[in-house]
């Protein structure tokens, strides 16, 4: 018999299990071809018997065996011993050569290519608002309401591809109220991920080497998820009426896409004038160009004069809005919207289909309701007035601790501007943010060009009044040590 | 209620004449609605910058115009109809105002168009059909109040530390660590929470995948029938799939040896092939894992039912058999809260760390906080595993009763039973049926069934039908197949009588 041919001694001294150590001499058998495959191996009683051992300690063997891949057990016909064993193929290379080098598409070149230039990271920093300032209980009786009834709701909804229907109708409403944008929910889109947004406007509309003009500075984010899809920028300045728009009608080639930032410029602040947003919508219409409006922080406004939404001005259906509650809600949501044109319904409809089919229900369903509940209006109305107090209270904090050159005058958004006077040093100035954990970041990345020296953003918003005073303090001493 | 008013500015017009034409606009433009209150006096005072006295004979000018009412004690109202030709006028203005005129639209670019196409098929194709809950378990079982609990216990000021970490992309590295734990526990996989990567939206594994690893043109190998919307979402790329075919132990690697080039990416999904259900054989697993190993193409492991088996052994995933790092391992917990838990994830090979994280922040950075903090405590405390066993057992029960009512009254219909999947089974029915004639019995009765066809991308297969068992009632499932064999024999009977 098969089992005396090994010549299996069990060593109970050895403190492996026998089950293991049968296991082994096996498969061992098996790897030198003493038992070539195919072959059927003694039942398990068999083996119990021969080597003196219970019958579930020689079918743990087996069973270790089977799934290690080197015996099939087959109802009714017993155990054989595989015929394609694990590690015998003879075209197999040698393992360390597999998959050293992993060939990336040109998309995954191109991300690799600006994280190994410095330009991409993996993470970044947490900017928000504070847990402790977000009405939690409301948000919480939302929860409880829906996850009650999700059962319900869940078996009913069939997951639409723009988002839940609801949802849209609050968003909707809320932004033709509050920035008189131009909308249905049926051109509504719900973003769980606000990263698609541009991702998939750009695998829409753009070809390899389009060309897609950008404020200069801008958001870096937005210029990365174009260039790795492909495009060119074209880098368009921007002065304190927002976006240069003159220096469009320079370029030899009009653009596809103009992203901009019309209702607070990122980085600089500045407002786009009615009379570029008359020239930049004509341009666009003229150009066959689609602009892509992102109005990412316009709900905080310090001095009164909410702006309406340059898509709501566009009648030429040319403008793509892009909004989110981030600045809002997160972390307790962060859905990203965007609006888009009546020809682009039925494409995106398709794409975000393939990516995004669905995005929890519960929370969709609660978020509506926060939205129609005035919850919403009412916690960015003291957001609102919580930031105007710390932004004002940064200001007169900067004009004793910092020699500051320039400071952005328009009362809005939840970072300032700064740039600081030439006798600082940059290096100094790195280390200082450092040991006072003061939220203020270089505005090097929103340059795709050269950047400004010495210019800042200082977070205001997510700080309260006495920690952002110390963090300054502890900057200045830093600084000027 | 926050409004976005502009104020014309026209020299020798009063301010208050200013706002209330702006406030007339906003009327017209159906921005503040018909019927709603108007903004309070306050907020536009402080919004705006303007004293009490102009809003008020703003507002007072709106009244004699008919646009608003006043009621006392509760405020001022945009009037509920508008006066005579204001009517008109505004309705006019909502249709131009919401659907602007279009010019002739942007091209869509090459991939765009692919894109398009892929996915309006895929929209009509792939009918997400509720009454079927196919692949979800029941409703009735849904462990949604451990889950309400949980979400509640961490929508809290405290979990404020955690909120720093919410931005890695990877997911909060707590839940990455029980879900290390729960593979190694439940799949024998070994790779670590460095390789777990969470998503927010299951189409988005693939989505990732895709775009790192493939150019347009690339080849996959596809398991055919095989899960139509995952190849969906691959074929949107302008890959080209090509389908292999499946036989009983799995995924066909005689028929992968047979293409004149080796493929970059091989998509199988061993657990239960989806839709056949055959469990893919270890000696084929390691036949596999060889092949992709010498070719260098990744293999794409979609675990996606593995939770629920009746009688066959528990096989290690191909992931965790895998030494030569070209396992890419997915999987959801989709099967347990059905529509509420979107987190899935994805175990990635050594190789692909680094540039999966790239990936994964440039795709979706941010991923829902509560969720995943109640995920932690879910697999942690044991919730998860001790719902699949419940689970489990009810499903045993109702895959039997379907079986013997099956075996009962369509025996002479149908092949003979394969094990099928995890919660539904496979129908080969004899080929002297129409297709037509099956689906309206099964509606005519009740029987919930679903044709493989969106499953099968070159081929066609007509007579195999899906069947969901997780909600099946096992009081009535014996009569609902009654029924539907009996009509079946009237509907197929009339079919060969117009022959």
């Amino acid at each position: 018999m098969l089992i005396d041919r090994l010549d299996l001694a069990l060593d109970p001294t050895s403190g492996v299990p026998a089950s293991r150590q049968i296991a082994e001499a096996l498969k061992e058998a098996i790897i030198e071809k003493l038992v070539s495959p195919g072959v059927i191996l003694p039942s398990v009683r068999d083996i119990a018997k021969a080597l003196d051992i219970s019958r579930s300690t020689a079918a743990r063997a087996i069973d270790e065996l089977s799934a290690q891949g080197y015996v099939v057990t087959e109802m009714g016909s017993g155990t054989r011993v595989c015929p394609h064993l694990p590690g015998q193929s003879e075209e197999l290379p040698p393992r360390d050569k597999v998959h050293k080098t992993v060939h990336l598409s040109q998309f995954g070149n191109r991300l690799k290519e600006r994280f190994d230039a410095g330009v991409i990271t993996a993470k970044t920093a947490y900017v928000g608002p504070l847990l402790r300032e977000l009405p939690l209980s409301t948000w919480r009786e939302l929860l409880v309401r829906h996850c009650h009834a999700a059962s319900k709701e869940e078996s009913q909804y069939v997951p639409e591809p723009f988002g839940y229907q609801p949802l849209r109708e609050a968003y909707a409403s809320y932004l033709t109220r509050a920035r008189a944008v131009k909308v249905s929910q049926d051109r509504l889109v719900t973003f769980a991920s606000r990263n698609l947004r541009l991702d998939l406007l750009a695998r829409l509309l753009l070809n390899d080497g389009d060309l897609v003009a950008m404020e200069e500075p801008g958001f870096s984010a937005a210029r990365e998820q174009f260039l790795a899809n492909g495009a060119q920028i074209a880098q368009i300045g921007v002065d304190n009426q927002g976006l240069i728009v003159e220096q469009l009608h320079e370029l030899k080639t009009a653009p596809r896409l103009i992203y901009v930032t019309p209702s607070h410029q990122a980085p600089t602040g500045a407002v786009m004038s009615m009379n570029r947003r008359k020239q930049l919508l004509e341009y666009a219409a003229k150009n066959q160009a689609y602009i892509i409006e992102d109005d990412y922080d316009s709900e905080f406004r310090y001095d009164g004069r909410p702006l309406p939404s340059l898509q709501g001005m566009d009648n030429n259906d040319r403008t793509i809005y892009l909004s989110c509650l981030w600045n809002a809600m997160a972390p307790v949501s962060r859905i990203g919207f965007m609006v888009v044109p009546d020809p682009l319904v039925e494409p995106l409809t398709a794409a975000k289909g393939l990516v995004e089919r669905d995005v929890s229900l519960v929370e969709q369903a609660a978020l509506a309701d926060f939205i129609n509940e005035g919850h919403l209006e009412k916690l960015i109305r003291k957001q609102r007035s919580r930031y105007a107090v710390r932004r004002q209270n940064l200001l007169s904090l900067l004009a004793k601790a910092l020699d500051t050159a320039y400071i952005a005058p328009e009362s809005a958004g939840l970072g300032l501007l700064v740039r600081l006077n030439n006798h600082y040093e940059a290096a100094k100035i790195e280390q200082a943010i450092a040991s006072s954990q003061l939220p203020m970041t270089s505005t090097r990345s929103y340059y795709a060009g050269a950047a400004r020296d010495l210019e800042f953003i200082l977070s205001f918003a997510a700080l309260e009044e006495s920690d952002l005073a110390q963090r300054l303090e502890l900057f200045a001493a830093a600084l000027n040590s | 209620m926050a409004i976005a008013i502009y104020l014309e500015y026209k020299s020798n017009v009063a301010l208050y004449r200013r706002l209330s034409d702006a406030l007339r606009k906003a009327i017209m433009e159906g921005r503040l609605q018909l019927g709603e209150p108007m903004p309070s006096i306050r907020e536009l005072s402080e919004t705006l910058k303007l004293s009490r006295s102009t809003i008020l004979k703003a507002y007072e000018d709106l009244k004699t115009q008919g646009l608003v009412v006043a009621h006392s004690g509760s405020g001022t109202f945009v009037a509920s109809t508008l006066p005579g030709d204001l009517g008109e006028l505004a309705s006019a203005f909502l249709s131009a105002a919401n659907r602007p005129v279009s010019f002739k639209p942007l091209p869509l670019s090459e991939r765009g168009r692919t894109i398009f196409e892929v996915g309006k098929r895929q929209a009509t194709e792939h009918v997400h059909v509720p009454a079927l809950e196919y692949g979800g378990t029941p409703i009735e079982l849904s462990p949604m109040r451990d889950w309400k609990t949980l979400m509640i216990k961490h929508c809290d000021v405290s979990r404020e530390e955690q909120v720093a970490e919410m931005i890695d992309p990877l997911g909060l590295e707590k839940l990455r660590e029980a879900i290390a734990a729960y593979v190694l526990r439940r799949r024998s996989i070994s790779s670590g929470p460095q390789n777990v990567c969470i998503f927010g939206s299951k189409q988005l594994r693939l989505e990732l995948i895709g775009r790192l690893l493939l150019n347009p043109d690339d080849m996959v190998a596809y398991e055919e029938p095989g899960y139509p919307e995952n190849r969906n979402t691959l074929e949107s790329m302008g890959v080209k799939i090509t389908p292999i075919a499946v036989d009983t132990e799995g995924l066909s690697v005689a028929a992968l040896r047979r293409l004149p080039k080796p493929p970059k990416l091989i998509y199988v999904s061993p657990s239960h092939q989806d839709p056949l259900g055959h469990v893919m054989s270890m000696p084929r697993r390691h036949e596999l894992l060889e092949y992709a190993a010498a070719t260098g193409a990744f293999i794409v492991e979609d675990d996606f039912d593995n939770e629920f088996r009746y009688g066959r052994p528990i096989l290690p995933s191909i992931k965790a058999l895998d030494q030569y790092d070209c396992v890419i391992y997915m999987a959801s917990f989709w099967k347990v809260l059905y529509q509420s838990l979107r987190l899935s994830f994805v175990v990635f090979p050594d190789c692909l760390v680094n540039i999966g994280a790239l990936g994964k922040s440039y795709l979706e950075r941010h991923l829902p906080l509560l969720e995943q903090l109640a995920l932690i405590d879910f697999i942690n405390d044991g919730y998860l595993e001790k719902h699949l066993k419940q689970t489990q057992r009810v499903l045993a029960f109702r895959r039997q009763s379907l079986i013997l009512a099956i075996t009962r009254y369509l025996k002479d219909m149908v092949d003979p039973l394969t094990d099928g999947g995890g919660t539904h089974l496979i129908l080969n029915f004899q080929a002297n049926l129409f297709d037509s004639a099956i689906e309206q019995a099964a509606q005519q009765s009740g029987f919930n069934l679903m044709s493989t066809k969106p499953y099968y991308a070159s081929t066609t297969k007509s007579g195999q039908y899906i069947v969901p068992f997780a909600s099946v009632d096992q009081n009535s499932i014996d009569n609902v197949v009654k029924t539907f064999a009996l009509a079946l024999q009237k509907q197929s009977g009339r079919n060969n009588d117009a022959n």
